[in-house]
């Protein structure tokens, strides 16, 4: 949309110059039948003004007329109430229910409780006490995991040659295609579980000579290959960095994308206290921008391919000769006084240090890594040692290309596109060598489209499944509701065929299915099975060391090319490997960083976009030997020089339903770490759609520079200092005709502000209030997605988000400072304060949102007309508005209503709607105790936000009870208000960064947030 | 796409026509609107059900608590319509019929429900708009006072239900600002709340 367009969009059709009359009157009721909502519009048709003849216009005059009269008599409608024929167990209408389950979409299986209503699975939760995410946290990816079970894009049948057939028509096939067959192949995901592999292995048994390979897009598989040669197992390296004083990151996520992120972000938080026992120093050396460097407290930008110079160079420092680490650095731009910082604080912290590395590294410098662990004697204390990891090490695709090319009678894909998402070129023409093709998936994805056989796959929530948790510890998935389009899980598929090839077991023959499978393999009694179903898991951790590294060598990558490119294929925050590409809410959901939605851009440093003359949304074409593709260009502070950093995944064309059609596919490229050849392509500007652009708080750029009191952080000097002023009083009770006194300030400003309005006195019932830990937060997204299926949040879309019309309730606002090669970024979860002064309040013309005795902002859709003052007035943004009606009949499917939370109204247009603070969750607090008056108990309510949050920035609860969470939260002297000085007084704490800066290198980052 | 379509003439006319009807509408609503409103569409709503079903059987004659069917009413949000696996209960023994030796009409169509295994689809007499979170629990916590009936009326002596009250904002509000106010074990006063966020969310 640009600004400057010359015609104006005029909504009542009476634009400049209008004709008058029966013109204006034809205007009017091409009007009528304009399309509201900008998608689906084509069922609408506008009457043509040429075919408007007086009957006509009498017909409609008198229709209109009478449509008028008959509904003014009308009741509303006749509305249903159907009870069930027979109850289930337990079942009461309107009341949830909770199972246990496991999360199987990952290499990490956490625990998950599935809170269902009435037979529908409504939100899913970590399940609390689980080895793996023992907190009850969970992933955004597992929070969103909702939309695509109630997909309405999920294939409804199974399909043979493109038409639709019959389970069993379609069972006959595969068994005939399979019964005589030579070379079968058969490719699932690396993350099978027990039960699963068990039954391959029979399948295999049945079939001779069937080839089974474990086929991940965004492999891991280069570092698990390396861990397997150097610790002697094809296990998995577990973290403890709760245990940690000191982490190094060399381009590894850890608290985003790689690795066990819930457990590491667990045991990072842990250390994370200014003024606990330990407070730990991350260092992140890195390519691009993910959320590890935003809570990196030194940044080191880092050229992916140099990596293992910063390996090399590091481990020669650490035996005593830093000298070609800083030959290095002095090459490469490292800031050699942070090195200095980082070879001291891991000398003088031996036994409490960790180094992680990315998986897209080569394996030379992973087994660097290895060794650097072992100098610093991270075995068994910050690093642990999982032998029997959930996902098998990925089969490398050149092998499948292989397999495929020798001309199989059978090949069968369950779970997996590798159609779309293969690395490299080439796979399309070998799946046509393959004499007959099966695959099986959620939706008619690419690889399903072109297979002979397609066959639905049931939803994880709607599958039984198991999984090796962790060592010692076993993982129960059971189905939530039964597949909601006929699906069958791929263990079922497995099974019927195994069942018909292997004649003579009549073990396998009386197997009813893969649950009959599953509690067989188990071998536990009904009491102990029930149990594990009731747990999510049987067993308890076992304790496995960290092996000593065997030396091996690996060859040494080529050194980075002078004047080329590095092109780093990295897995997205929010849709991972791709595979959530058809989940809308994780598209519309921003990047950590650049805060980009439904895109994967060429992220660049600024520099480096201009060195190339282009500019965001300019295109950019990259050439990786024969392979290239274009991608947009967005330039982003940040990422390193001369580097490329995009994301995986997008570009689906088949069965992705919103996903369709969004990004770019750079499958084609290869898989992780690229060195490329990238040049300035042509191509009309792209849009780019982000929810935040990059600016600065205090515009300190302008002439009118202010300290403004939004996303606050400082160092430990800065805070000693500020500790030896006298107290400062809790935030909440701050009279702001005193002036305030907030870190990082060491000067009391005056504020010439004075309470209006009546004060209220809260203190007799509760009194709501949050608070949130910028120290702690990692830019997961989690509690944004947590919030958008527990609130019943809509998405509108790339085009409406580039409009601002983003309908998050909780957003992670991101400030940067500093160089713009290396800022310093700051992310705040902001949301509405829930102000006792509210701006939003006095405007409202028709009392839509008031404030409860309880200090809550309430916001009543039934209420609001839209008129948008509340908005206009609202100094922090958090309120959204239905410009269209997103959950009307054209943009809901009837599946899709079943995924709403019923205890939270399903918005219409035209209303303003805004964060709650999960008011259904604090009535349903409230109602679970009988009504004495008491006072609920601290942490009696959680909101969805703080129950998602992995790393435990948010607390919520009642600010009147004394020695609580809240009025802990609010006493800190980290406490503070974000922008104080408008007196608003919200009731949304915020706790000020400290980032951990070495005390050599602790002075002030100029220009301020 | 020009002023050919109507003659001045009509146009006249279709202005006095528009005019009168415009008149009227508004007296009319406003009477309408005047005569209705109090007993309006939704008081007094009394719908056919698709089981000749009788409360004043069942709750007058026989005395069956209120709860005994509608299970929910002290546990959750929703005081629950019995299933059809609920009636059979007692209706798998309890098949009385008429003086010719039928079966009673509801009898009949309760057991054709039972063995086609299809819920009763019941007409809704007592419902809320979406937006409303109505809780049947709490309001019948002991201290409330407060009895089915108060609400529903005296189902026990109706043939069909019958709604007696409006349930509409300004009548739950009626009760909600005149709740007694009462001492707390903290020494609060708390009453029914009456913020919007008690029923709106």
């Amino acid at each position: 949309m640009s600004s400057n367009d010359a015609t104006p969009n005029d909504p009542t059709g009476y634009a400049e110059g209008a004709p008058a009359g029966a013109d204006a009157m034809h205007q009017g009721l091409a009007v009528l039948g304009r399309s509201e909502v900008p998608i689906h519009d084509d069922h609408v048709d506008a009457p043509s003004a040429s075919e408007m003849t007086r009957r006509t216009a009498m017909k409609m005059l008198s229709l209109t007329a009478m449509v008028g009269m008959v509904s003014g008599c009308v009741r509303k409608p006749e509305r249903r109430i159907i009870a069930m024929h027979d109850r289930p167990e337990y079942q009461q209408p309107g009341m949830p229910l909770y199972y246990a389950s496991t999360w199987l979409e990952g290499a990490h299986p956490y625990g998950l409780l599935v809170k269902q209503i009435d037979g529908r699975p409504i939100k899913l939760e970590g399940l609390q006490g689980h080895p793996l995410n023992p907190g009850g946290k969970s992933t955004g990816p597992m929070q969103a995991s909702l939309y695509s079970l109630y997909d309405p894009e999920r294939l409804r049948s199974p399909k043979q040659g493109g038409a639709d057939v019959s389970w069993s028509a379609a069972d006959k096939a595969v068994v005939g295609a399979l019964k005589g067959a030579q070379r079968v192949l058969l490719v699932t995901r690396s993350t099978l579980g027990p039960a699963e592999k068990a039954l391959v292995a029979r399948f295999r048994k049945a079939v001779p000579g069937a080839l089974h390979m474990h086929y991940e897009p965004a492999q891991d598989r280069v570092r698990r290959e390396v861990w397997k040669q150097v610790y002697g197992a094809p296990g998995e390296v577990t973290t403890s960095l709760e245990n940690a004083k000191v982490i190094l990151s060399i381009d590894s996520d850890f608290l985003g994308t790689d690795g066990d992120v819930l457990g590491n972000t667990r045991g990072f938080s842990a250390t994370r206290d200014p003024n606990g026992e330990v407070f730990s120093r991350l260092y992140v050396a890195e390519s691009g921008m993910t959320g590890t460097g935003t809570s990196a407290d030194h940044r080191i930008p880092l050229r992916p391919s140099a990596a293992k110079e910063f390996v090399v160079g590091l481990a020669m420092a650490l035996g005593g000769d830093s000298k070609t680490l800083s030959a290095s650095a002095g090459r490469f731009g490292w800031d050699p006084k942070v090195l200095e910082a980082l070879v001291k604080d891991l000398n003088a912290n031996r036994g409490a240090a960790a180094v992680l590395a990315g998986p897209h590294l080569p394996a030379f410098v992973h087994s660097a890594v290895a060794s650097l662990n072992a100098t610093l004697g991270a075995a068994g204390k910050t690093l642990g040692w999982n032998p029997t990891p959930a996902a098998a090490i990925a089969t490398d695709p050149a092998e499948l290309l292989q397999a495929l090319n020798a001309g199989p009678d059978v090949a069968i894909f369950l779970g997996v596109n590798p159609m779309h998402d293969f690395p490299g070129a080439g796979f399309a023409d070998a799946l046509g060598k393959a004499k007959f093709t099966v695959a099986q998936g959620l939706t008619e994805d690419e690889t399903l489209a072109a297979a002979e056989i397609a066959l639905p796959s049931a939803h994880a929530l709607e599958s039984w499944n198991d999984a090796a948790v962790s060592p010692g510890v076993k993982g129960l998935a059971q189905p939530m509701i039964a597949p909601l389009f006929g699906g069958r899980q791929i263990g079922d598929s497995l099974l019927a065929w195994t069942k018909a090839l292997a004649t003579g077991d009549d073990a396998l023959a009386k197997t009813k299915d893969f649950h009959a499978w599953l509690k067989s393999a188990w071998g536990l009694g009904q009491t102990a099975w029930e149990g594990a179903l009731r747990k999510g898991y049987v067993g308890s951790a076992a304790k496995t060391t960290l092996p000593a590294p065997k030396g091996a060598g690996f060859p040494e990558p080529a050194d980075p090319v002078e004047g080329g490119y590095d092109v780093v294929l990295a897995l997205h925050p929010n849709t991972g490997d791709g595979r959530w590409q058809g989940n809308a809410w994780l598209l519309e959901t921003p990047e950590t960083c650049n805060k980009v939605v439904w895109d994967n851009v060429a992220a660049m440093a600024p520099s480096t976009a201009s060195a190339l003359g282009v500019e965001e949304g300019d295109w950019i074409k990259v050439t990786v030997g024969e392979a290239s593709v274009e991608l947009p260009v967005l330039p982003q502070p940040g990422v390193q020089k001369n580097t490329i950093v995009t994301h995986v995944g997008y570009g689906r064309t088949k069965g992705a339903g919103h996903g369709n059609g969004v990004g770019v596919n750079v499958a084609a490229l290869g898989v992780g770490l690229l060195a490329a050849k990238v040049v300035k392509a042509s191509g009309d500007k792209y849009l780019i759609s982000r929810t935040q652009h990059v600016f600065d708080q205090d515009y300190s750029h302008t002439d009118t520079p202010v300290k403004r009191h939004i996303a606050l952080s400082g160092t430990p000097k800065e805070y000693a200092e500020y500790k030896a002023q006298p107290p400062r009083p809790d935030p909440s009770t701050l009279d702001p005709t005193d002036g305030t006194l907030s870190f990082p300030d060491t000067q009391k400003h005056k504020i010439p502000l004075t309470q209006i309005d009546e004060a209220v006195d809260y203190s007799k019932g509760a009194k709501w209030g949050l608070a949130i830990d910028l120290g702690q937060c990692t830019g997961c997204n989690a509690c944004m997605l947590a919030c958008q299926t527990e609130n019943n949040i809509v998405i509108d879309g790339k085009e409406e988000v580039a409009k601002g019309r983003d309908m998050s309730w909780i957003r992670i606002d991101r400030y940067e400072a500093g160089p713009e090669d290396n800022p310093e970024i700051l992310l705040q979860p902001m949301l509405c304060q829930h102000c006792d002064n509210a701006p939003c309040e006095t405007v409202c013309p028709v009392n839509a949102t008031t404030h409860s005795p309880e200090g809550l902002n309430e916001q009543v859709y039934n209420r609001c007309v839209g008129t948008r003052y509340c908005n206009n007035n609202c100094p922090y943004k958090v309120r959204r508005f239905n410009f269209f009606n997103y959950t009307g009949k054209q943009t809901t499917s009837p599946v899709q209503e079943l995924r709403a939370n019923p205890h939270v109204t399903v918005r219409t247009r035209g209303v303003m709607e805004k964060c709650t603070f999960c008011i259904q969750r604090i009535n349903a607090a409230k109602f679970a105790v009988p009504d004495r008056g008491e006072r609920l108990k601290d942490g009696a309510v959680t909101t969805a936000c703080q129950q998602a949050c992995p790393a435990d920035a948010i607390v919520f609860g009642d600010a009147n009870i004394k020695g609580g969470k809240i009025d802990r939260a609010r006493k800190s002297d980290l406490a503070y208000h974000v922008l104080e000085e408008i007196n608003v007084r919200p009731n949304v704490t915020y706790a000020a960064r400290i980032r951990n800066v070495h005390p050599d290198l602790d002075h002030p980052v100029k220009g301020g947030h | 796409m020009s002023s050919t379509i109507f003659t001045r003439a009509f146009d006249r006319r279709v202005r006095t026509l528009l005019t009168v009807l415009g008149i009227s509408v508004v007296v009319g609503g406003a009477f309408g609107t005047h005569t209705l409103w109090q007993a309006n569409m939704e008081q007094g709503y009394s719908p056919a059900q698709p089981l000749a079903f009788n409360h004043a059987i069942m709750a007058g004659t026989h005395k069956i608590e209120c709860t005994y069917c509608h299970t929910q009413a002290l546990k959750g949000p929703h005081a629950g319509i019995p299933t059809v696996a609920d009636c059979m209960k007692c209706h798998k023994e309890i098949q009385t019929k008429d003086g010719e030796g039928h079966l009673k009409e509801g009898l009949a169509q309760l057991n054709e429900y039972w063995r086609a295994k299809t819920p009763i689809p019941w007409v809704k007499v007592h419902d809320l708009a979406d937006f409303v979170y109505f809780d049947h629990s709490r309001h019948l916590q002991p201290h409330t006072g407060l009895q089915c009936a108060d609400c529903h009326g005296d189902v026990a002596k109706m043939d069909r239900v019958t709604r007696v009250n409006s349930l509409k904002m300004g009548w739950c509000l009626d009760c909600h600002m005149q709740a007694p106010q009462k001492n707390t074990p903290e020494g609060w006063t708390t009453r029914a709340p009456i913020h919007c966020t008690t029923c709106h969310r």
